[in-house]
């Protein structure tokens, strides 16, 4: 009895592993990481709904969903806590899907996971953006949000408009383009 | 139920029958592991035998997809014979370059 159940044991980690891997081969034919299958897998198991399809329909919603959610359980804390949710106030904080698509990866299709790692991640990067002198945090939030996330991106954004100036100047202080008399 | 030689097995090196694929084909091979190891052990170690990117290795044992601090036994590899699937992916899809490798 034990031998067959071993047996059976070993049997099922074939057939589930190989199950896998079909969804993971298909996936990056369609261009999907081997993360979105699992993590679309978890979402949409048990029915018989292709994680391929299901990432392409579904999953923009749910990413502005777990956005949303975020977004509310912040604003929801300020109260608590009696501060002011921002200084720029009604939107709160500002997510985008590429923040929520690599949170929700990485907590492996779990919403409320990913809710929490998006917001943790989030003010880990708006803690290092004020460390290095950008106080305002609307402003923060704003360019972390239109960098997807990415800390260089959004302090690029925020020092472009410091640097703006030395385009103005370059292009000022440039003589007349000469003019061509020829004809 | 008490099993004595289980403590044996846990520390001793066992046959994993390792399915090897990619987008393309399939093929088995045997590699020798500790069932405590973490996957990113793993990883390395096909690196260093045979030349796969840690970064293009993806491992699939059971319905897990295996992440790199966990161990093979906590996804249930246990003793020799059990299976595990290692999907490669094309280097474009892993973002590797050559100047990584």
């Amino acid at each position: 009895l034990d031998l067959q159940a071993e047996t059976q044991r070993q049997k099922a980690l074939m057939e589930d592993g190989l199950s896998l891997i079909k969804h993971i081969r298909e996936a990056e034919g369609r261009g999907f990481s081997p993360e979105e299958v699992y993590a679309a897998l978890s979402m949409c198991g048990g029915s018989n709904i292709n994680p391929c399809d299901w990432l392409e329909s579904e999953l923009p919603h749910l990413l502005d969903e777990i956005c949303a959610i975020a977004a509310s359980v912040q604003t929801t804390a300020a109260k608590h806590h009696g501060t002011r949710p921002q200084e720029e106030g009604e939107g709160g904080v500002k997510l985008s899907r590429a923040e929520a698509k690599q949170s929700w990866l990485s907590a492996g299709g779990d919403t409320e996971a990913a809710v929490r790692k998006l917001l943790q991640d989030r003010q880990n990067k708006l803690r290092e953006l004020q460390a290095l002198g950008f106080r305002d945090v609307g402003r923060c939030e704003e360019a972390l949000r239109q960098s997807g996330g990415e800390l260089k991106g959004a302090l690029s954004l925020l020092q472009r408009p410091l640097l703006e100036p030395y385009h103005q100047r370059i292009w000022t202080t440039q003589t007349e383009p000469p003019v061509d008399h020829t004809d | 139920k008490i099993q004595p030689s289980a403590r044996d097995t846990e520390d001793s090196e066992i046959n994993l029958a390792v399915v090897v694929e990619d987008s393309a084909s399939s093929c088995c091979v045997t590699v020798r592991v500790l069932p405590h190891m973490p996957t990113a052990a793993l990883k390395q170690q096909m690196f260093l035998e045979y030349g796969f990117h840690p970064k293009v290795q993806r491992w699939v044992i059971g319905q897990c997809l295996c992440s790199d601090q966990r161990s093979l036994a906590s996804y249930g590899v246990r003793q020799n014979g059990d299976t595990a699937f290692l999907y490669l992916l094309s280097a474009r899809h892993a973002r590797l370059t050559p100047q990584v490798l």
